[in-house]
């Protein structure tokens, strides 16, 4: 019976060994050389992790990830978690409610990204037409410092449904029992959601913060799709510039470092985390 | 009082959910204006909203074969890693929370670590591999790969869904002497129902709009319908009729999906019952 | 008699040598091949041809198309692995130059000198098209992609426009051309774009930077493989040159003259703005002509006009670059002998000729004196495409990395673009070269 649990945890560990732990390491691997996806592949120890840190360029880039991690994951929690307070509430029409609300989710990048491209572009869009009817000459995608915000937009009108649909089914799942008793003592609608409901998904809560914040710290499509990273350098992120580096420039290696250090941060991030719900690995 | 105050909480919900659905589906019915719009109307300024619909470029898909087999794919190829995940899952996180295991931290960071991996990176590594072993553009090679993304999600999740069920219920089980196997199959899994739900069709979705991946590991056989609408894409002009189109059929199966999924997230499910 | 006898027997020997030499089109009949290519013009032309090729060698085709950018991404996952396509589309640049340094490509040499055709005659392309893929340069060279198109980089213009803001009247200038695209802007109310340019920072632009920049470099020598970039030596960028710097201030001017989120255009968003008649003039490559004037563009069928780039001074010459697509195959093709029959077959006078009324961008000089081919395009794009063939100069560059070059290059272009003078921008960019 003892071997039961590691019997449990076999099939997950086998595939993601497989799956993971190759990749993982090949990276790790070639981060200390400077492979150029081709013939060239000598050690260079650390040289990488070194012109990369000391690049004001790269700062700037990680600079930009983290802008749009932060608005990003803080605007599509608290109105994911807003809507799915709402919608716990009703009983009639709310698969229909629901599946619309999830719509977003169901696009996928690159049409997401053709999508606003269309409807923002300045000369053929229909929001910068509306807007010109009340007077605002807007520059979405080609501006400095609109782009960045659009990109946040653009997240949170794709992405807010995931944080919703699992705080939604966290809800659902509290026991009616202490419900029904704050009812019988006269709570308040939202007494009882912050002080019975919201307690009880904590850790639901920070699971949705862990994994929207990889994935914005990880965003790729939308923004190689519509900006490239421009303009300038106003929406570089991490991945279009490992992106870039690896397929333009055929520089292997550096990419593979980037993402080295990416999973430092991600480790780093998950610890602060963990300070703060201290039953996430429990 | 109770009765008003009651009603007035519904009434914001659905003024609220009216807002919601609004912002949302503007810009899809945007795109599906797109769809039935002729070549030309795409790109006029101003935009327009009256003008001739056109099916024109749904039949074009209808008789479009390699859209057809891309569908094909994709559906399979989700079926299969959905399943793979959910029932992974289930067990592993049944371990996690019932029993102390040594490693736990380490596994579960290690989890995100495979989560964050970046698409296109690991899919250099894995292309020989695949090759070599003989799983490149096939179902099962593309249902493993997505695990790295979909596994420590669904893992992570169902734990965390596993960790909502009050205590009393573990020593229930306990008690009444099942050995895991049935604690999972009749006790767990009917309380977790809406977190299993979720997870799948947070999975499905991810996978069937997955491309980076598929890119770099399917070619013919295997092609996802991701890297159909991609194809779309010409070179002096995209064929937006086709792309837009694309889109939106490629979102009926998740729309399909996500309903019926969606009626078992159903609230208070016999938490209580079970209880007593 | 005895002679006799010896000269039958000697004339017979020659007569079945060649009969047997005679090319045998099914010598491979039952393969399968796998094609990689891009959703291109050229990738329609072949699929017209495709069938009939099965017919007449018995190879059975299998097409694996994809856009532009993925293309590119399984490309380069491709020919890296252990078994890839026996022929794919040939980006003929540093792309190329990069994969051949990688060892990853098949030298076509052999199969030229000894699988092809006698009516093939590789020669009928400009050698200029052949040698962008010739490496690595000088005797004993391969080449490694056989020419499918070329575009060179021509101006577009939008008749109504120009005679509605300009009086009817065509730039002779290339400041003129700023000027009248400015005057375009500015008298529309914004309403019409002056003119639409590649405007995303992405290295991809360099091609048509380069056509800018040779036609401000003029008649002036480029030593190769440096390019225009370097003075004869790798450590010796030259962006500060005043021909380069004015070539550069050319482009952000034009760009200068375009819609206000000119920074989020690739090719496809400036052409579209063009097809769709929001904007005079249009600088890019010639291969968009044919799509202007298709039903796709309702509004520049028709009332599209076509001018080489304006020289530097009245009177003067133009000068362009050219870029061009071809068919290559990769070292780790698994039917490399069935693979080169396609090649050689998609790549033949009479093939270009039917490909190329899809593209109009044919790399054989006979193609273009071919009324079959000419006669499907229109007038005036052959005539300035023709014209623009007569001076044109390879934007490749093959040194390693050059992409990051070319992003540099057009880094320097949106510096002049947000108000930096190009001495102080050039010179920026000089620097950064020799950081790489």
């Amino acid at each position: 019976m003892k071997q039961t649990p590691y019997f449990f945890l076999l099939p997950s560990i086998l595939i993601l060994a497989f799956t993971s732990l190759y990749p993982i390491c090949y990276s790790i691997y070639y981060s200390f050389f400077n492979w150029n996806w081709g013939n060239q592949k000598d050690f260079v120890g650390l040289s990488n992790y070194i012109s990369l840190l000391t690049d004001k360029k790269f700062w700037i880039i990680i600079k930009n990830t983290f802008v749009f991690a932060f608005f990003a994951c803080l605007i599509e929690i608290i109105i994911g978690l807003l809507l799915a307070i709402y919608i716990d509430r009703l009983k009639f029409g709310s698969t229909i409610i629901r599946t619309l609300l999830l719509i977003p989710l169901m696009v996928s990048g690159i049409s997401v990204t053709m999508l606003f491209k269309v409807i923002l572009d300045n000369m053929f869009g229909i929001i910068p037409y509306f807007l010109s009817f009340i007077g605002i000459k807007s520059n979405f995608f080609g501006s400095y410092d609109a782009a960045m915000p659009t990109i946040i937009g653009l997240d949170v009108w794709w992405q807010t449904s995931f944080v919703f649909i699992i705080i939604l089914a966290g809800l659902q799942s509290i026991p009616s029992e202490p419900i029904e008793a704050a009812k019988m003592d006269g709570a308040t609608e939202w007494e009882i959601t912050r002080y019975i409901r919201l307690p009880m998904i904590r850790s639901l809560i920070f699971l949705v913060l862990i994994f929207r914040s990889i994935d914005t710290l990880k965003v790729f499509d939308i923004v190689w799709g519509t900006t490239g990273g421009g303009p300038g350098l106003a929406t570089e992120v991490l991945q279009t510039y490992a992106y870039r580096v690896a397929f333009s420039f055929l520089e292997m290696s550096t990419s593979m470092t980037i993402m080295v250090l990416f999973s430092f941060v991600v480790i780093l991030l998950t610890a602060i985390y963990s300070k703060f719900n201290k039953e996430i690995y429990e | 009082m109770n009765k008003f105050s009651k009603h007035k909480h519904l009434i914001t919900a659905y003024i609220v959910s009216f807002f919601a659905i609004a912002v949302t589906i503007l810009p899809i019915t945007w795109l599906f204006l797109l769809s039935i719009k002729s070549k030309g109307e795409t790109f006029t300024k101003p935009p327009k909203w009256l003008f001739n619909p056109t099916a024109q470029n749904y039949i074009d898909l209808w008789d479009n074969d390699l859209f057809k087999d891309t569908f094909v794919n994709s559906f399979f190829i989700t079926l299969i890693s959905i399943t793979l995940s959910i029932i992974i899952a289930i067990f592993a996180a049944y371990a996690l929370k019932r029993y102390q295991i040594r490693f736990r931290t380490a596994f579960m960071q290690w989890l995100l670590l495979a989560y964050m991996l970046p698409e296109f990176l690991f899919v250099l590594p894995m292309f020989a591999i695949y090759q070599t072993i003989g799983i490149y553009d096939t179902y099962i090679g593309m249902a493993l790969i997505y695990q790295v993304h979909v596994l420590p999600f669904s893992i992570w999740m169902l734990r965390s869904f596993l960790e909502e069920i009050p205590k009393e219920i573990d020593d229930a089980a306990y008690l009444d002497g099942c050995n895991p196997l049935q604690a999972i199959y009749k006790i767990y899994l009917p309380l977790i129902i809406p977190g299993i739900v979720a997870t799948a069709i947070l999975n499905g979705i991810w996978i069937w709009n997955e491309l980076a991946i598929a890119l770099g590991l399917t070619f013919f056989d295997a092609q996802p319908i991701t890297v159909g609408v991609a194809s779309f894409r010409g070179y002096a002009s995209i064929n937006w009729g086709g792309m837009t189109g694309s889109a939106i059929i490629s979102m009926i199966p998740m729309i399909l999906f996500a309903t019926f999924a969606q009626k078992h997230i159903v609230k208070g499910l016999t938490l209580g019952a079970v209880k007593g | 008699m005895k002679k006799f006898i010896l000269f039958i027997i000697l004339s017979s020997i020659l007569f079945s040598f060649n009969i047997a030499n005679a090319f045998d089109w099914k010598a491979h009949s039952g393969k399968t091949i796998t094609i990689l290519m891009n959703e291109h013009p050229v990738l329609d032309g072949v699929r017209s041809l495709i069938p009939q090729f099965e017919k007449d060698t018995g190879i059975k085709v299998k097409v694996n198309a994809l856009a532009e950018d993925l293309f590119f991404d399984r490309l380069e996952v491709n020919l890296r692995g252990d078994k890839g396509a026996d022929a794919h589309f040939c980006p003929m640049d540093a792309t190329a130059f990069n994969q051949y340094s990688a060892d990853l490509l098949q030298p076509l040499n052999g199969f030229l000198n000894d699988s092809t055709s006698p009516d093939y005659d590789v020669n009928d392309f400009p050698a200029g098209f052949l040698n962008a893929t010739n490496f690595p340069g000088g005797p004993g060279s391969n080449y490694y992609c056989i020419p499918m198109s070329f575009e060179s980089y021509i101006v577009f213009y939008n008749k109504d426009h120009v005679n509605k803001y300009l009086g009817g009247k065509l730039p002779e200038t290339m400041d003129e051309l700023i000027d009248m695209a400015n005057k375009v802007k500015a008298d529309s109310g914004g309403d019409v774009a002056g003119a639409v340019m590649r405007g995303l920072r992405t290295d991809t632009n360099i091609d048509t930077i380069s056509g800018l920049v040779f036609n401000a470099w003029g008649a002036r020598d480029i030593e190769g493989p440096y390019g225009v970039w370097f003075d004869g030596d790798w450590s010796k960028p030259r962006l500060d040159d005043p021909a380069i710097q004015k070539g550069l201030s050319d482009y952000a001017g034009l760009m200068a003259a375009g819609p206000s989120d000119i920074l989020s255009y690739n090719w496809n968003e400036a052409g579209n703005a063009f097809c769709a008649g929001q904007a005079a003039f249009f600088a890019d490559a010639s291969l968009f002509g044919p799509w202007f004037e298709t039903d796709d563009c309702p509004a520049s069928k028709g009332n599209t006009g076509y001018i080489t780039l304006p020289p530097q001074e009245k009177g003067g010459t133009s000068y362009t670059a050219n870029w061009q697509w071809g068919i290559g195959m990769g070292a780790n093709a698994q039917e490399k002998e069935a693979g080169w029959y396609f090649i050689q077959y998609m790549t033949n006078k009479a093939s270009e000729a039917i490909i190329g009324t899809f593209h109009g961008g044919a790399g054989r000089l006979s193609t273009w004196e071919n009324q079959e081919y000419t006669s499907t395009l229109n007038s005036d794009y052959v005539s300035a495409t023709l014209e623009s063939m007569k001076t044109v100069r390879t934007s490749v560059v093959p040194v390693d990395a050059f992409n990051k070059y070319a992003l540099e290059i057009m880094d320097v272009i949106l510096r002049i673009y947000n108000g930096a003078s190009s001495a102080d921008a050039t010179a920026e960019g000089n620097a950064n070269f020799k950081k790489m």
